[in-house]
């Protein structure tokens, strides 16, 4: 997880806080981790809260998934080393490579 | 290397031990529609080790039961006599031959691939509309014919495994090279003699060469979970080798690439159950 600073208008409900909210007297209004609803989100909005910081998914290095992928493809074609070329064969090749990306992208 | 005759094989299955007598009534009942379930139900549960085997794999998440069965008959109502009488004649095979050891021969390794190719063969059949309970038979005992050869010829074996593992060729090729006799014909073989339903005797004995057997027998399904079970890498060795897929065999079944990742997917999520409920 990484945090990122949204503006508020951004915001859809179910959006987790990254940083605590504080008023302009240091209070804390919202601790991280809070998830926010649509009533809490009205609230910031009217006291003026401009951007918050959310929680964010980290989006996956491309460098990294090719990586990875190529791993996985020279992997499989050591075990279908001997597997010939026919049509079944490169289907199930495929279908060999795409499920074992899909469980540990 | 002097190549193995027919005869010498046959010889040798003879000294192998017989499966016990109720496990060859539920066997001939596969080719009976006069079952008397009661009675070898009633047979089957005086044999603790068998039942609590079976019971095991009933509550496994190979059926994916909602509720526990605690005895045979709860099995019988809740999963049908077929699929009881198919986890008893699996359960008793694989007892006769779990007791192996032999240091060139990866016996987990080979157990949690024919676990899978049970499974795997059982899917299919069943996105197929073929019988899955004696695809399941076919697909767990596809191999069993190694076991044979393990036991009775280990020398030869050695180098046959030594062979493939050097070469980098299939078992079967390494069997063809030096001992002139294969473990899908000694599979059979066994099948026959333990007078196993023809089905599941022809589906062990064509599944490298399926296309020789007509489109409804189960050497395609077997055929296809080995190669999905191999390409998984489910027996976790490095020298695992997919074998060629037939192009006919798999047009037979008609299935696509979603089906197959589908497939991979299903035992993916039953596979250690399953391995835990018949080998362990």
């Amino acid at each position: 997880m990484s945090i990122r600073r949204v503006p508020l208008q951004d915001v859809a409900a179910g959006a987790v806080l990254g940083e605590e909210i504080v008023d302009a007297a240091g209070r804390v209004l919202l601790p991280r981790g809070a998830e926010l609803g649509d009533s809490t989100l009205a609230g910031l909005r009217r006291r003026g809260v401009g951007t918050v910081a959310l929680e964010v998914a980290e989006l996956p290095d491309p460098d990294q998934l090719a990586a990875h992928r190529q791993v996985a493809e020279q992997e499989i074609r050591l075990r279908f080393r001997r597997a010939g070329d026919g049509e079944a064969t490169r289907l199930l090749f495929r279908a060999t490579l795409e499920h074992l990306l899909e469980k540990q992208p | 290397m002097s190549k193995l005759s027919i005869d010498q094989v046959m010889a040798e299955l003879i000294r192998l031990p017989s499966l016990p007598t109720v496990v060859l009534d539920v066997l001939a009942s596969f080719a009976s529609e006069d079952v008397e379930v009661d009675r070898i139900v009633d047979e089957l549960a005086q044999d603790q080790a068998l039942s609590a085997r079976v019971l095991r794999l009933a509550n496994s998440s190979f059926y994916g039961l909602q509720t526990r069965v605690a005895t045979l008959h709860d099995a019988v109502v809740v999963l049908g006599f077929r699929h009881v009488r198919s986890t008893v004649a699996a359960v008793a095979v694989t007892n006769c031959f779990t007791d192996r050891h032999l240091p060139c021969f990866d016996f987990p390794a080979f157990w949690r691939h024919c676990a899978g190719v049970g499974l795997a063969a059982r899917i299919i059949a069943k996105k197929t509309g073929r019988p899955c309970e004696v695809a399941f038979i076919a697909g767990l005992l596809h191999d069993i014919g190694l076991l044979v050869l393990l036991s009775s010829f280990p020398k030869q074996m050695a180098d046959v495994l030594d062979y493939a593992q050097r070469e980098h060729c299939l078992i079967i090729e390494a069997e063809h090279e030096l001992i002139g006799i294969d473990h899908a014909a000694v599979g059979q073989a066994l099948a026959e003699r333990w007078k196993f339903p023809a089905v599941i005797a022809a589906g062990i004995g064509a599944h490298h060469a399926p296309d020789d057997l007509p489109a409804e027998s189960l050497a395609g399904t077997v055929h296809l979970a080995d190669a999905i079970v191999h390409a998984l890498g489910i027996a976790d060795r490095l020298e695992e080798l997919v074998p060629p897929l037939s192009d006919t065999a798999f047009n037979r079944l008609g299935l696509g690439l979603a089906d197959l990742k589908r497939i991979m997917n299903e035992i993916d999520a039953r596979l250690d159950s399953t391995c835990l409920a018949l080998i362990d």
